[in-house]
């Protein structure tokens, strides 16, 4: 089985370096971060990011075969002989599979992702502020975002204005707030999409949907932020 | 003077979307009307009959200032998308101006061929 | 520029308060630190959000009392029940008393929590929770689904942004900074930036541990691989001790063979626990609770049964968590991470099939010994007569799993680990602000005053390269050091493999010594990363090894097959180790809450 992962060092031109594994080395159910540690322990030049290795601090994502995914809830008998490994696109990249996710994170701290209650409730800690199970599951599908970029990554409205367009993350992250019947600055993180280089950029091609590791659905979630701010 | 960082997305797109349904409702109509015309090729003849009901003279001049909605909205954010950032606003603004001047022609067009 | 000048020269920040540590614990204090207007430095080798809060599953413990009745004082029953009254009765006091304010805390703050019917924050039975002092069965767990941890852990990094924490992410603590010629006076922190492997000086007036667990000590675990102890090796080499380091939890529920975690939540909303026959034997253990005993009993029953023959499986090396007869929607709606998790690693569908699990090694209950304002604590006379006289290391603070307060003694209750990090955490900044408001002075030491010329030439090593032949790499040491552990620290022990334990330890501390890098890049160099963190896993090794040879009884997680018995004669005490000589010394357990009469140690039964 071949292994083929695109390398890069600043110091040196990007390459793309072909691993040959020993079938026999896998088990049964070995997850793609497995694989890669493995080739790590006799390259330890392999640069790439992990941390939980199940699927919920969001560190690995990277391009797989031409798809977005996390390495460490990937089955590595599910990629074929020959598994292609790119860093995340639409990202500078640093070294080999490690993207700098700073943009990323710099849309999503500007969307505001922070609960504004109402201040006179929110400063009495001898209550909870009250939600109905019904308001409660509004909140399912947005979040659970584990921010790993593979959403965002796979969006070509990100890839052309990656400075502009908050991507699918962020933007499911307002939806998440916005939702969110404690929240009361729904006007507000909506008028905040109103211009022609925020929300509208989306086209719906879907992509961040069929990328996102938690099956999650940002284009729905983005088709829902559209329709509340158009009927403002 | 357009400026890409005053440009709004909800007004737009909501345009967008009245323009785009006014014109697929009028451009059939459009058809079935030129269609029943009796034969005739000029511009000259097709415009003057657009005109002969006054009604679809109105429709026609409300369809045409849709069309240019519909061209501003689509083609600033193709625009937007493609143009590299330090020429947007030129971009931009030779668009709106080349919008303006088709207009402008049009009409002088219009006035030339019918100078009552 | 070369790697070696790169190393010698270095960046100085000054702050207030330099928190080590990006999890629950470190955000809460950040937070609370940052609103009082603080300058502050949050340092993670990870974004703050993959932090291992975010795996935390079931949910966080309070006495809210909104699924049936409930009071802090039962909460602080099973506690110190769980803990095989190993735990401080004061330090669990103040946990449970402030329990409900934080959790309704977390809440204004966006934690979206599940709901009941009448709004109020959803609550679930865990095990070792009960009503009117062991009577009957309590639902205590605050839970957002099954995603509590993450759910805490996102809101707090949002009002972090929205406060304005200043956050050093991705750089590794190498090494706390000291005063030359005082005692132990601590005054910030030595870090490295792990893109550019930078160095730079943090100068703090207070440094705050918040560094986590170290399961990765443990082959078979439920951690992440970022939890290698790096706060407990840093306060080991600063001349700290360790306390209560013989204490493990193996969670009872890890996906068999793997070790990814199976909440605890499963057996609280009904799950059941089946041998090889079909058998749902929790009940010969635990005969009144059942599957809701406390963790350690659990993972006991657990590997006794597969320890008999009773085991599932071609190799009989594992039991069967069975949720099939749960209704799909309590599955659907309160358990969908857990469904995930079996089906992406099992493939496995809990609604149809019962999930093969064993014990894995999943929490830390000792750490850095701290008062209850997370101060870091130790004895004024090691070695002396009078162990109970405790004096604070100036500048110094330690929270979450990484600290010792003790709250969860010899074995944490489920559902305690959350509230601990938030509890502390805020009481450690409340602490921290009244200490900067009394003293808010600058720091007096500098370069020359410092430890710094010592902590560069340690670093040194790591900018010498390794002989290419060489076998040792840091990857077949860390193998080995997890091997080791599990094969003689593991659920039970005894005097023999224990002490085989300790001396491939000091084995493979001598070949730690000799290891040198391969890798020399200066650009997130993992071998360096790894390497630097396999130090602290072979320091929390060899703590938890001498701890756990020398306590010759059985106490909560730590169970001799030599020693059966729990013996309060002469075991009812903390274990202190100190790493420079290998020496243990203990110190007095706190029977006397504050509020509430002391619980005289009992019989454990569940």
């Amino acid at each position: 089985m071949q292994v083929l992962i695109d390398r890069y060092h600043p110091d040196t031109s990007p390459y793309t370096q072909c691993y040959d594994v020993d079938e026999s080395m896998l088990s049964e159910g070995m997850m793609l971060l497995q694989l890669l540690q493995h080739l790590r322990e006799q390259d330890p030049s392999l640069g790439f990011r992990s941390s939980c290795q199940e699927g919920v601090c969001g560190s690995d994502g990277m391009n797989i075969n031409g798809k977005n995914g996390l390495s460490c809830i990937t089955l590595v008998r599910d990629l074929g002989q020959r598994i292609h490994l790119r860093p995340l696109p639409g990202f500078a990249v640093i070294k080999d599979l490690i993207v700098d996710l700073g943009p990323f994170y710099q849309h999503y701290q500007a969307i505001k992702p922070r609960l504004a209650p109402e201040p006179s409730v929110a400063a009495d800690l001898g209550q909870e502020l009250l939600q109905t199970p019904e308001e409660r599951a509004k909140l399912d599908g947005s979040y659970e975002c584990i921010l790993c970029g593979c959403c965002s990554s796979s969006c070509p409205s990100f890839w052309w204005n990656p400075d502009l367009f908050p991507g699918p993350a962020a933007l499911l992250a307002v939806q998440r707030f916005v939702v969110d019947s404690r929240d009361i600055q729904r006007k507000e993180r909506l008028e905040a999409l109103n211009s022609a280089t925020s929300i509208f950029r989306c086209r719906h091609i879907q992509n961040c949907t069929a990328a996102c590791p938690k099956g999650l659905n940002p284009s729905r979630a983005i088709q829902a932020l559209k329709h509340e701010l158009l009927s403002q | 003077m357009i400026h890409w960082q005053n440009l709004r997305g909800a007004a737009a797109h909501r345009w967008q979307r009245y323009s785009a349904l006014y014109l697929a409702v009028y451009t059939p109509l459009l058809a079935i009307y030129v269609a029943q015309l009796p034969e005739q090729n000029s511009l000259q003849n097709l415009i003057g009959n657009l005109f002969h009901y006054c009604i679809f003279g109105y429709l026609s001049v409300i369809a045409y200032a849709f069309l240019l909605v519909h061209l501003w909205v689509g083609g600033r954010d193709i625009l937007i998308d493609y143009l590299p950032r330090p020429h947007l606003n030129l971009g931009l603004n030779l668009y709106l101006l080349s919008l303006f001047a088709i207009s402008l022609n049009l009409g002088w067009l219009i006035i030339d061929l019918y100078p009552y | 520029m070369s790697a070696l000048s790169q190393a010698l020269t270095y960046q100085t920040f000054h702050f207030d308060v330099v928190i080590i540590g990006a999890g629950g614990a470190g955000l809460r204090a950040a937070l609370a630190l940052r609103q009082q207007g603080h300058k502050v430095a949050v340092v993670s080798k990870v974004f703050p959000t993959r932090s291992h809060t975010v795996s935390a599953q079931g949910g966080i413990n309070a006495a809210l009392g909104n699924a049936g009745d409930d009071q802090w004082q039962w909460h602080l029953y099973d506690t110190i029940k769980g803990s095989d009254y190993l735990g401080d009765q004061d330090a669990i006091e103040v946990m449970c008393q402030d329990a409900p304010k934080i959790v309704r805390e977390l809440e204004h703050m966006g934690v979206p929590f599940s709901r009941q019917e009448d709004g109020k924050i959803y609550q679930r039975a865990f095990g070792g929770q009960s009503q009117h002092y062991g009577k009957s069965q309590a639902k205590r767990t605050c839970a957002a689904a099954d995603r509590t941890g993450h759910a805490i852990l996102h809101a707090l990094y949002q009002q972090n942004l929205h406060a304005g924490t200043e956050i050093f992410s991705e750089y590794f603590a190498l090494d706390l900074l000291r005063q030359n010629g005082s005692d132990l006076l601590i005054c910030g922190v030595l870090v490295q930036n792990l893109q550019t492997s930078e160095l730079s000086v943090l100068w703090a007036k207070h440094t705050l541990l918040a560094t986590g667990g170290a399961g990765q000590i443990f082959r078979t675990n439920s951690n992440a691989s970022i939890n290698t102890g790096d706060g407990l090796g840093m306060a080991q080499r600063a001349g700290i001790p360790l306390q209560d380091m013989e204490f493990w939890q193996f969670h009872p529920t890890g996906v068999a063979g793997k070790g990814m975690l199976i909440s605890e939540a499963t057996r609280g909303e009904g799950g059941i626990l089946r041998n090889a026959n079909g058998e749902a034997f929790m009940g010969r253990y635990a005969p009144k609770v059942k599957e809701l005993a406390s963790r350690d009993v659990v993972t006991r029953a657990i590997a006794l049964e597969v320890e008999q023959g009773r085991g599932c499986g071609p190799a009989q090396d594992h039991v069967l968590l069975d949720l099939t007869h749960l209704p799909h929607d309590v599955i659907e709606n309160r358990l969908p991470g857990i469904r995930e998790i079996s089906r992406t690693f099992l493939g496995i569908d809990p609604l149809e099939a019962p999930i093969p699990i064993f014990p894995t090694c999943h929490y830390m209950m000792g750490g850095i010994p701290t008062n209850l304002e997370g101060q870091v604590i130790l004895p004024k006379q090691p070695m002396g007569a009078n162990h109970s006289e405790q004096i604070a290391v100036p500048g110094l603070f330690a929270i979450g799993e990484c600290a010792c307060v003790s709250v969860h003694g010899a074995n944490r209750l489920g559902g305690n680990s959350l509230l601990d990090i938030v509890v502390f955490g805020r009481r450690a900044a409340n602490a921290i602000h009244q200490a900067l408001l009394m003293a808010p002075h600058e720091l007096a030491v500098t370069e020359d005053t410092s430890n710094i010329s010592a902590l560069l030439q340690r670093y040194q090593r790591w900018l010498e390269p390794a002989n290419p032949e060489t076998e040792l790499t840091v990857f077949s040491l860390k193998t080995e050091l997890q091997k080791i552990m599990e094969r003689h620290c593991g659920v039970f022990r005894d005097q023999a493999h224990m002490q085989q334990a300790v001396n491939q330890l000091e084995h493979l501390e001598h070949q730690f010594a000799a290891l040198r890098l391969h890798d020399q890049s200066a650009l997130f160099n993992f071998e360096r990363s790894s390497a630097l963190e396999l130090e602290n896993l072979l320091a929390v090794a060899k703590a938890t090894a001498y701890s756990a040879l020398a306590r010759q009884e059985s106490r909560g997680a730590h169970s001799r097959v030599d020693f059966s018995e729990r013996d309060d004669q002469n075991w009812l005490k903390h274990t202190l180790f100190y790493a420079e000589k290998a020496q243990l010394t203990y110190k007095p357990v706190n029977l006397t809450p504050k509020h509430h009469a002391p619980f005289v140690p009992e019989k454990r039964v569940y």
